[in-house]
């Protein structure tokens, strides 16, 4: 055998080298353009729908630390940046579990406030009762997880989320308002210090909380087969139906899930304050859903994410931190905020292409 | 009637597209005062975005609409409004917990801010003489029967003292009697020296009422011709053109056994008891206007709505269907005429869009496997000819022969044995429609049990194995594809008499 020997077979089916390696490359490069394809956003669409809310919403955190940080001293400060992160998580945490009720399509609960308020009290009234930690955290999640489900179950057979929440909201600090006839439960031992107190590397226990349940949240949201379902009932509630997708069994658990979130809350404004109270967490409602649609998760459902109610938290909060620190009027800080939801869901409106969608 | 020779209104190569879809390439028309103008053509010919700009829907991208000679903006319905377009739309838009006097001026610019009992009564009163109504206009409108709601609609628009009137299938969900009543209002308002467009599906309504008719084809306007030198055939013809043949895939081969038997089936829209045998690798179209039964048929079936009556056989064994997720479990899907609504998620990718109803397929132990997702949708597909360089674009972006695919192909990701489609080719232009065609009939020929509704007559002649006609709520024929013929099947979903009486 010789190099000179031609490869086997009839000529026209060899072929010429150049031939050969031509074809191989536009093989190549179709396999490359497949590849690509399915790793680049394919359009400016697509693009703005994954990346530009979020980055708008990041950039309006950056922002406002920047100019609270330029114009007003002690806004950057160890102890407010560290009260900021405290605060930011527990409107977050409350977020994540809102964050699935609007990604569903059932726009929010409108309970999540009282939810937190009656674990607050019954996490206390727990403590007080000589309950060890663990126990009362568990248990009282349970009674949040009740109080969700329950709601969520009106709402699968139809009932109005808006008006279930609402209604709910009412009937939630009624009991713990007439049991504790509106007084505070003290908690006087220190048992429950390490949920309220405690701190890893200087930072709150709340704010690691919050980041690990903003991760699970998130893989939840876009790597199961229920936040895929979430998602798709939310994008087109009638389409989701029609699919075979279990509706009934989404908003139970959507609605479950805030409630839970919001039961974490109270637990933490518990063991930090020692108090169970049914005004903690008041008004804190409004201020998550604005941490919501801030972030750029849609009203209307099937768009949004976890982060992006993270860095919505972190806005109101930062926001409501500069304007104390400026000696603006509560008055002052809630106009702000009202404001801030209506210019973010303005702009965000015209990210996702306006009046064209 | 007496005709005006000069034109109220002139349109001249006006033309429309969204984005790279051509909704209406080119289209002029002319109206005369006094005249009644049939407006005619297939779903996606162009004709109602032509009238949806004449409306003010939709800016036309260029063009000119001159009336009386002069050039119009019509930018908005409220600027059409001012040049004196009014529009009885398809759908009812009065409000049903209002007087019908209150309806009348409902948004009416002569309307009184406060609008006293006696002035309603009053003005409303002369109002609705004109189109013929003669009852209380105090009467609450939802209370009216559906045909006098509709006249209350007509009285409404024509209370603007507009100079052009445009009739959107006014007639479509009106009984025989019903029918009659809404003539006789039309050619009224001719007599009195308005200019009428008549939009209509029903041949037999043209040569009843209209004097000229322009029809839509391909996304162009042709010629207005006289309707007294056409008959039925003549303008068939001119409605679908030539190139039908050439869009339909050949017919099945071999046609296995029964999958899908419907017997006594009676649901809202269909009253009387229909059935229905549907073999693997068949294709049966349902053909018939809008309500006539053949879409509610394929609803009912798919438990989409509610049946009375009636038993569903799933390859011989007795089977309940009560939901949309019940017949999917059972190996039906339904694939609704009206994909924006139920279709598709129009913000999401066309990737998770093909995975919807399979997700237990992509999602083993409830975690969502990024490789098993996209090897599905790229083999989903591949069955229904879809562009896999486009799986990461979003539904909305995409054209409506795109957008149908997805549509359909998401319910092969179930591995039905019976597919349901209502209209599988609304809203889908010419060229994907034959891919569309073609791809449910590879469908039928790995198997699958196909089923569609649809109102044109061409689609099914031209793709189903077997057909079945519909009129108003009750089955008329059933027909073998290769033997059926346009007239028999024209003469069942239209008003069966209706037809011949105008052409005598």
């Amino acid at each position: 055998m010789t190099i000179e020997q031609q490869p086997a077979g009839p000529p026209e089916s060899r072929g010429s080298a150049e031939e050969l390696s031509r074809r191989e490359v536009q093989q190549w490069r179709e396999l490359r353009a497949q590849r690509l394809a399915q790793m680049r956003p394919e359009s400016w669409a697509d693009y703005r729908a994954r990346y530009l809310i979020p980055t708008i919403s990041f950039l309006a955190v950056v922002a406002v630390i920047v100019i609270g940080g330029v114009t007003t001293p002690g806004f950057l400060s160890q102890t407010n940046m560290l009260s900021i992160i405290r605060i930011a998580a527990l409107t977050g945490i409350m977020g994540l579990g809102m964050t699935f009720i609007t990604m569903s399509g059932s726009f929010f609960s409108l309970s999540s406030a009282q939810t937190g308020a009656l674990c607050s009290i019954a996490f206390a009234a727990m403590i007080t009762w000589g309950w060890g930690w663990p126990a009362a955290l568990i248990v009282t999640l349970l009674i949040a997880a009740a109080v969700g489900a329950i709601q969520g179950a009106f709402v699968a057979a139809g009932a109005n989320p808006v008006v279930i929440t609402i209604a709910a909201a009412a009937a939630i600090i009624g009991v713990p308002a007439i049991l504790t006839d509106s007084r505070a439960i003290i908690i006087d031992t220190t048992e429950a210090h390490v949920i309220g107190r405690s701190t890893g590397f200087g930072v709150p226990i709340q704010t690691w909380t919050f980041i690990a349940l903003m991760v699970i949240a998130q893989f939840v949201l876009v790597r199961t087969r229920f936040g895929r379902a979430v998602t798709l009932a939310g994008a087109n509630r009638d389409a989701a139906k029609a699919a075979g997708l279990p509706i009934a069994r989404i908003e139970v658990w959507t609605f479950t899930l805030a409630s839970i979130t919001a039961g974490i809350a109270g637990i933490f404004v518990a063991a930090q304050s020692n108090r169970g109270l049914i005004t903690n967490l008041e008004a804190s409602t409004l201020e998550v859903i604005a941490a919501v649609l801030i972030g750029g998760t849609a009203i209307q459902g099937g768009e949004g994410s976890m982060i992006r109610t993270a860095f919505g938290a972190m806005f109101i909060v930062a926001i409501n931190s500069l304007l104390v620190l400026r000696g603006y009027s509560p008055a002052i800080r809630t106009l702000v905020e009202g404001l801030a939801v209506v210019a973010g869901v303005s702009l965000f409106w015209l990210a996702r292409g306006g009046a064209k969608r | 009637m007496v005709r005006s020779t000069m034109e109220y209104l002139v349109a001249t190569d006006v033309a429309k597209s969204f984005g790279e879809v051509v909704a209406l390439e080119t289209a002029d028309f002319e109206l005369s005062r006094g005249e009644v103008m049939g407006l005619v053509g297939e779903n996606g010919a162009g004709k109602s975005t032509f009238v949806k700009i004449l409306c003010g829907m939709y800016r036309r991208d260029r063009g000119s609409i001159r009336i009386d000679g002069e050039e119009v903006a019509l930018g908005s319905t409220a600027r059409a409004e001012r040049a004196g377009i009014a529009v009885v739309q398809q759908e009812l838009s009065i409000v049903p917990t209002l007087s019908v006097a209150e309806n009348v001026f409902l948004g009416q610019p002569e309307a009184r801010a406060v609008m006293t009992r006696k002035w309603l009564l009053r003005e409303a009163g002369e109002h609705l003489d004109h189109v013929g109504l003669d009852i209380d206009p105090l009467t609450v409108a939802g209370d009216l029967p559906l045909a006098e709601r509709q006249m209350v609609e007509i009285a409404r628009v024509v209370a603007r003292d507009a100079g052009m009137i445009l009739l959107d299938e006014p007639t479509a969900a009106l009984p025989d009697d019903d029918i009659a009543r809404v003539h006789e209002v039309v050619r009224r308002l001719a007599a009195a020296g308005r200019a009428v467009v008549y939009i209509t599906h029903r041949l037999g309504e043209v040569f009843e009422l209209a004097d000229r008719v322009t029809v839509f084809r391909d996304g162009r306007s042709q010629p207005p011709a006289e309707v007294a030198d056409l008959d039925g055939d003549e303008l068939i013809t001119r409605m679908l053109g030539r190139r039908l043949s050439q869009m339909f895939p050949p017919r099945a081969t071999s046609i296995g056994d029964v999958v899908l038997e419907v017997s006594d089936f009676v649901t809202e829209g269909l009253g009387v008891p229909a059935s229905l045998t549907v073999r693997r690798g068949e294709i049966v179209g349902l053909a018939g206007q809008l309500g006539s039964g053949a879409g509610e048929l394929l609803r009912g079936v798919s438990g989409t709505q509610s049946h009375q009556a009636g038993h569903v056989l799933m390859e011989g064994a007795e089977t309940q269907i009560n939901s949309p997720a019940g017949a999917l479990a059972n190996g039906v899907a339904y694939c609704s005429g009206d994909r924006k609504f139920d279709g598709f998620f129009a913000n999401r990718q066309v990737l998770e869009n093909f995975t919807a109803p399979g997700l237990e397929r992509i999602t083993p132990k409830n975690l969502l496997s990024r490789r098993l997702e996209h090897r599905l949708a790229s083999s989903l597909a591949g069955m229904v000819s879809f562009d896999t360089a486009r799986l990461r674009h979003r539904v909305s972006t995409l054209s409506g022969g795109n957008q149908q695919k997805v549509t359909v192909g998401k319910w092969l990701g179930v591995q039905p044995k019976v597919l349901l489609i209502d209209e599988p080719t609304r809203g889908v232009d010419v060229g994907a429609r034959a891919e569309i065609y073609q791809t449910l009939r590879d469908l039928a020929n790995d198997g699958l049990a196909v089923v569609f509704a649809t109102s044109e007559m061409h689609e099914v002649l031209g793709l189903a194995d077997s057909i079945v006609t519909f009129f108003r709520g009750r089955q008329i024929a059933r027909y073998d594809g290769a033997e059926a013929t346009q007239a028999a099947l024209i003469r069942d979903i239209t008003h069966p008499d209706e037809v011949e009486a105008a052409q005598r």
